[in-house]
């Protein structure tokens, strides 16, 4: 594996990560929500890809 | 990459995480309760906001009040939490010019002048003064810059270790049919790499934050006429509460924040330096300052606030996760037990001897 394909779901959550770090300081109503949805997003990308690598090499 | 530079990365990598693992553990299990301090001193204090139609005590009493609390003790800081709108901290030093580090902080009903129960030297001021000092004073600050340089060290050479370590496996993948430490080694690599960004910002503002009384005293010489050590206050002929009316004044749509008393850090022998907040979200992070003379009552400046000041405000709100709501909040406190995680499982995989993250 390339490192672009390595790092493209690494890269994805740091910039969820730092795009919900940036609006909860600077938008006024609703930033905060928005800043909360968008870090949740990093930990569920990560649950999905691992709980599809578990169904995968179940049994192997 | 050649195995050679994996190596050296390695080498990097576990030697910066060594030097500073134990320290971080204690700073992450002391941030958690830092994230909900506000509620924690509500509940430890048991207020709640004073009604609106309550007429505020003028400022004056309120500082008379502290100052017979702490009769050793002179007001450096006035400080308004726009999270407690009700109340007003009042932070106190030996002298008028020492160094913060020590200071002792008393909360007073903005009301009545009456302290809040509970709200002086509590449990939560410990923790944060282990958290930002380890308890060891002015000394302690920079030490936790260094910690936090041997942090971001760790940080980076584990985000380029990730690629060798993770060629021939897809993102998400942790091996439980490959013993102990090798599905440790991919915890530690997945926690790792999914909540970098958010460790980057928390070490990269703690390292700013370590710096914080350096970086106000580099603004202290440049904007304002620094204090010397042995520099003799002259007794204000003007009220902290008229210089904050006439510094509200030269600013409208602001609200206050921080009054610093002459010769503190923050201002300079002949000053006050009052910080105002903005409205907006942003501006309120971003104070400014109104420097009013303390003999005649007049504005002596309103100095622009320097890139590295606005960079030391943003970061404080960055680094303890306290500027949202509680699910904000709560998940601040969940990212923060997976930095945990992180670090455990490094130290124990070194432990081990046998893997190298």
């Amino acid at each position: 594996m390339k490192a672009v394909q390595i790092f493209a779901f690494p890269a994805l959550c740091a910039a969820l990560t730092l795009a919900g770090l940036v609006l909860a300081l600077v938008m006024d109503g609703g930033g905060d929500a928005a800043a909360t949805l968008l870090l949740l997003v990093p930990p569920l990308i990560a649950a999905i890809a691992n709980y599809r690598f578990r169904t995968l090499t179940k049994g192997r | 990459m050649t195995p050679q530079t994996i190596r050296r990365w390695s080498v990097l990598h576990r030697w910066s995480s060594l030097l500073c693992t134990l320290f971080m553990l204690l700073l992450c299990v002391t941030g958690l309760p830092l994230i909900f301090r506000e509620e924690i001193d509500r509940a430890l204090t048991g207020t709640g906001t004073v009604a609106a139609a309550t007429p505020a005590r003028s400022l004056e009493e309120v500082v008379a009040t502290g100052s017979t609390l702490q009769p050793d003790r002179v007001v450096q800081f006035i400080v308004w939490e726009p999270e407690t709108p009700g109340q007003i901290t009042l932070s106190m030093a030996a002298t008028a010019t020492a160094y913060p580090s020590d200071n002792i902080s008393v909360l007073l009903d903005a009301a009545t002048g009456e302290p809040v129960a509970g709200g002086d030297a509590g449990i939560m001021e410990l923790v944060l003064k282990l958290h930002g000092q380890l308890l060891l004073g002015p000394a302690g600050p920079p030490l936790l810059g260094l910690i936090a340089i041997a942090f971001l060290l760790s940080l980076l050479s584990g985000i380029v270790l990730y690629a060798p370590f993770m060629r021939r496996l897809p993102f998400g993948a942790v091996r439980r049919d490959r013993g102990v430490q090798v599905r440790r080694l991919d915890w530690h690599n997945l926690l790792g790499i999914v909540t970098a960004a958010w460790l980057l910002v928390v070490g990269g503002t703690g390292w700013i934050n370590a710096w914080g009384g350096y970086i106000f005293q580099i603004w202290q010489v440049t904007a304002m006429a620094p204090t010397p050590p042995d520099a003799v206050i002259r007794p204000p002929l003007v009220s902290a509460g008229a210089a904050l009316q006439t510094a509200l004044a030269a600013l409208p749509g602001h609200a206050p924040a921080i009054i610093a008393m002459p010769g503190s850090l923050m201002s300079d022998p002949g000053h006050y330096a009052i910080y105002l907040r903005g409205g907006s979200a942003l501006e309120s992070r971003l104070m400014r300052a109104v420097l009013v003379d303390t003999q005649n009552g007049v504005v002596a400046s309103v100095p622009d606030i320097p890139w590295y000041i606005t960079g030391l405000l943003l970061s404080q709100p960055l680094h303890f996760g306290d500027y949202g709501g509680l699910a904000l909040k709560l998940l601040w406190a969940a990212l923060d037990l997976v930095a945990i995680a992180v670090l455990w499982t490094g130290l124990r995989l070194w432990w081990r001897g046998r893997g190298v993250a």
